[in-house]
């Protein structure tokens, strides 16, 4: 770092109030990235969302108020994330804050050492606050960020100097985190909150720069994260195809440019502009960058334009997703009802594909499906005889090992989950999940459409039709009629464990009552009801 | 008399009382409710029940091996009385006990150059190290010397079968004992998965059953393929629990209904709190003979 361009040698309250800020707008900017790092062990990707609403709610307290003492800003800061704390990650990030705030207090303004001593006060108080702190985290790239800014703060007191070495050593830290943390090494992506701290830390930097420097781009030693992200989202899934990037010099410094700032957010997605009175930098997603260059021509001399259609970029991705960090099994499974989805995701299926009786889906979401899922043998599990042949076509074209278990009903994809283990070869698995969602009995219980007449039995809109293994046996106007006919058949195989999943048309206390009903025509059974909430089915009940 | 002592450590599961009557001295682990240090003596100091109880409150639980000089100090009062040592470890593949006392019998070796100390790999735990432990008392009863033990010990250890089920395993996963694998926590369908000790002495998940009464029928099939002579099998069966005693009771049942020839009634021992502090409430833990764990 050239020492001259360090001009910032300290910071008051209004500073830190700005740097706050911009670390607010970057985590929301990027808070999907961070999302998509947490991928183990289960997708639930809030670590973006709960860093940005944590500093977010700071944000919000800091813009009521016109301090210029550094103490009660960051003070300020502190407090409103303690409140506003959600999830590990935003507490991990409140304690840092409320470190820091410790660090300054009773200064009015701070240089680099104070700033390397608030680091290190943060991150004491996050290590003390965490009963069993865990490496490879926020924590660990919090700890060396701290560390390094003690070191650099010695060298030259100056802030910026100090902040800059600081985001360097996290940034440093980060890509290490993947190598300190197996889990992290499995998912072949490094820490979500230690890249949203490394964010923070960016973009204080850049709010007292002006320059944008959130671009983190991982080393080559780190798996590449973006890698593992953009297999995760298909290419039909980018709604603006060209990321649009320009710098303008504005006719008239210091102009308001709101207007064109509106403008954009007509054009496009993911809208980052930033004005510094002279300059304005944009960037932006949209599909037609001719007509948002030519709106912010009348705003300003171009000084750099960069267009990239991010669809090709996005195609040649996928291609180098590397192959030694895929998981050995994936399982991709047809189902609809978000109960049964729920039940099929918490068995520990990669991926449920929307689909079934009415909605049959195509090989193409079939083959994007197995194709998001990172594993070199992928399941499927059709559960409808009538998707059988779609799930077979995957293995046409897909490149991965593509086994389909042949499901024809819910129950008996819900008895394949239950017989896959990990730890087994792919035969294995195939015949003990093929075995064990044969052993089931499967019945369904549906409405006539409309009048007709079939097999012999004559049929009317609205009747209850009852079918064993997808044959209809019984129709009705009453269900208790179909149910009793379903518990003979239970009663010829004698068979015990009966599942029933109701659908979305019927309420939950009659589903009870069909139970009760069941129950009492069967009392030797172990009867269990469960919300699957499908359409169609007003009934799935399995017998084994 | 033999001249060599029979030892164990506290992860064994089975009562104190019987301990000494069998004159078999142990060694203890240690645990931590919260940051209070416990010495896992057998529910001398806390009761199981109290442990369990502060354990379902969700006060945090660790464990911890015993130090060199524990083990030491342990063995050394034997060594000086002109005793050789004989002790059955837990398992290596649940804990580095064994390899840690491994370098206790080197140093041991040194400042006692007559005394044979043989530390051995149960490749077992709980009551199974229990079931075990007993039949090695046996043999000394009868007359067996300190090699011919060892000999033995190591020839039969994977004979001895664990099956174990629990209504939850995140206390396995917490205590880091059990990988977290996608699929076996499945809350909706109440799953209760049925794992096993296995050739390396590691807990293996190998199961997923719908519910208790499932799970119950599915553990009592294992012992029907794996023990000695199926059906029946004439040697002893031990169950261990952690504070579910009916449902210890009723897999203890249902065994007792279709394996006439047992050796005694089942027994039923309490899952002490070494193992209990991973394994946390629910699980119901199955001992018995077999042909050897071969994976």
């Amino acid at each position: 770092m050239t020492k001259e361009l360090l001009v910032h040698e300290k910071i008051n309250g209004t500073d830190y109030k700005a740097l706050i800020l911009n670390a607010a707008q970057c985590l929301e900017d990027n808070e999907n990235q961070i999302n998509e790092l947490n991928v183990f062990p289960v997708p639930d990707g809030d670590t973006g969302s709960n860093m940005s609403k944590t500093v977010s709610t700071a944000a919000k307290e800091l813009l009521k108020d016109d301090s210029e003492s550094l103490d009660t800003v960051a003070e300020k800061t502190a407090k409103a994330m303690l409140h506003g704390a959600r999830g590990n990650s935003g507490v991990i990030v409140s304690l840092l804050f409320r470190g820091i705030a410790k660090g300054l207090k009773s200064s009015f303004e701070c240089d680099g050492k104070a700033w390397a001593e608030a680091l290190e006060q943060g991150v004491i108080s996050a290590y003390n606050a965490i009963e069993r702190p865990a490496e490879g985290t926020i924590l660990t790239v919090a700890r060396k960020c701290a560390e390094a800014a003690k070191q650099a703060a010695e060298e030259y007191n100056n802030f910026q100097y100090v902040l800059g070495v600081a985001i360097e050593a996290a940034e440093e830290a980060l890509d290490e985190t993947i190598n300190e943390n197996p889990v992290l090494e499995k998912a072949g992506v490094v820490d979500a909150g230690g890249m949203g701290w490394l964010l923070v830390m960016k973009s204080m930097y850049s709010a007292l720069t002006k320059e944008n420097i959130i671009e983190y781009q991982p080393k080559e030693k780190a798996i590449k994260k973006e890698r593992a992200d953009f297999s995760e989202f298909e290419t039909e899934s980018i709604n603006f195809s060209f990321c649009t990037e320009f710098i303008i010099t504005k006719l008239e410094p210091n102009s308001d440019t709101s207007p064109l700032k509106s403008y954009l957010g007509t054009m496009g997605d993911s809208l980052v502009m930033l004005d510094d009175g002279e300059i304005v930098k944009v960037h932006i997603h949209t599909n037609e960058p001719h007509q948002v260059l030519g709106e912010a021509l009348k705003w300003g001399i171009y000084e750099n334009v960069k267009v990239e259609n991010m669809k090709s970029q996005h195609t040649s991705k996928i291609v180098e997703i590397p192959q030694s960090k895929m998981k050995d099994y994936g399982i991709v499974a047809v189902a609809s009802g978000d109960g049964i989805s729920q039940i099929f995701t918490e068995l520990g299926c990669d991926i449920v594909v929307s689909g079934g009786q009415t909605m049959n889906p195509s090989t193409e979401e079939l083959y994007n499906a197995v194709k998001k899922v990172n594993a070199n043998t992928v399941f499927i599990l059709p559960n409808n005889k009538n998707i059988i042949m779609t799930a077979e076509q995957v293995r046409e074209i897909s490149d991965k090992e593509i086994v389909v278990i042949p499901t024809k009903t819910i129950p008996q994809g819900i008895n394949a989950m239950l017989a896959f283990n990990e730890e087994n070869g792919v035969s294995e698995n195939e015949e003990a999940m093929n075995e064990l969602s044969r052993s089931i009995s499967t019945m369904q219980i549906t409405y006539a459409a409309r009048n007709s007449s079939f097999d012999g039995m004559d049929i009317c809109q609205g009747d209850y039709l009852g079918l064993l293994e997808n044959k209809m046996i019984i129709n009705h106007k009453n269900i208790d009629t179909v149910l009793s006919v379903f518990a003979k058949e239970i009663e010829k195989v004698g068979k015990e464990a009966i599942s029933i999943y109701y659908g979305s048309d019927v309420s939950e206390s009659e589903a009870e009552r069909a139970k009760e009903y069941l129950v009492s025509l069967l009392p030797n059974a172990q009867i269990e009801l469960y919300n699957g909430n499908q359409p169609v089915y007003y009934y799935i009940i399995s017998a084994e | 008399m033999a001249n060599y002592v029979l030892t164990t450590c506290s992860t064994v599961d089975l009562e104190w009382e019987h301990l000494e009557k069998r004159n078999i001295d142990y060694f203890s682990f240690s645990y931590y409710l919260d940051s209070q240090e416990y010495k896992d003596d057998l529910g001398k100091s806390l009761s199981y029940d109290d442990f369990y109880k502060k354990m379902t409150d969700g006060v945090e639980t660790k464990t911890a091996q015993p130090s060199l000089e524990d083990l030491k100090t342990f063995f050394r009062p034997y060594l000086e009385q002109g005793l050789d040592v004989f002790n059955l470890m837990l398992s290596s593949g649940l804990s580095g006990t064994y390899n840690t006392a491994q370098i206790v019998v080197k140093e041991l070796s040194e400042e006692f150059p007559d005394r044979k100390i043989y530390i051995v790999d149960s490749l077992g735990a709980s009551s199974g190290m229990g079931l075990f432990l007993d039949k090695i008392a046996d043999l000394r009863d009868n007359g067996y010397t300190i090699d011919e033990l060892r000999a033995w010990t190591e020839e039969n250890r994977l004979k001895v079968h664990h099956w174990f089920f629990s209504t939850d395993l995140t206390f396995f996963v917490k205590g880091g004992r059990v990988s977290r694998v996608a699929g076996w926590f499945g809350t909706i369908l109440k799953i209760c998965p049925l794992l096993n000790v296995d050739n390396m002495g590691r807990l293996v998940p190998r199961e997923k059953i719908r519910g208790k009464a499932n799970v119950i029928k599915q553990i009592v099939k294992k012992m029907e393929e794996n023990a000695e002579n199926g059906l029946n099998y004439s040697g002893k069966c031990y169950i261990s629990h952690s504070a579910c005693y009916e449902d210890a009771l009723a897999v203890k049942k249902l065994i007792e209904e279709k394996f006439k020839s047992l050796d005694g009634e089942v027994e039923i021992h309490s899952i002490g709190t070494t193992i209990g502090s991973h394994t946390g409430p629910g699980t119901v833990a199955l001992f018995f003979f077999g042909k050897e764990r071969i994976n």
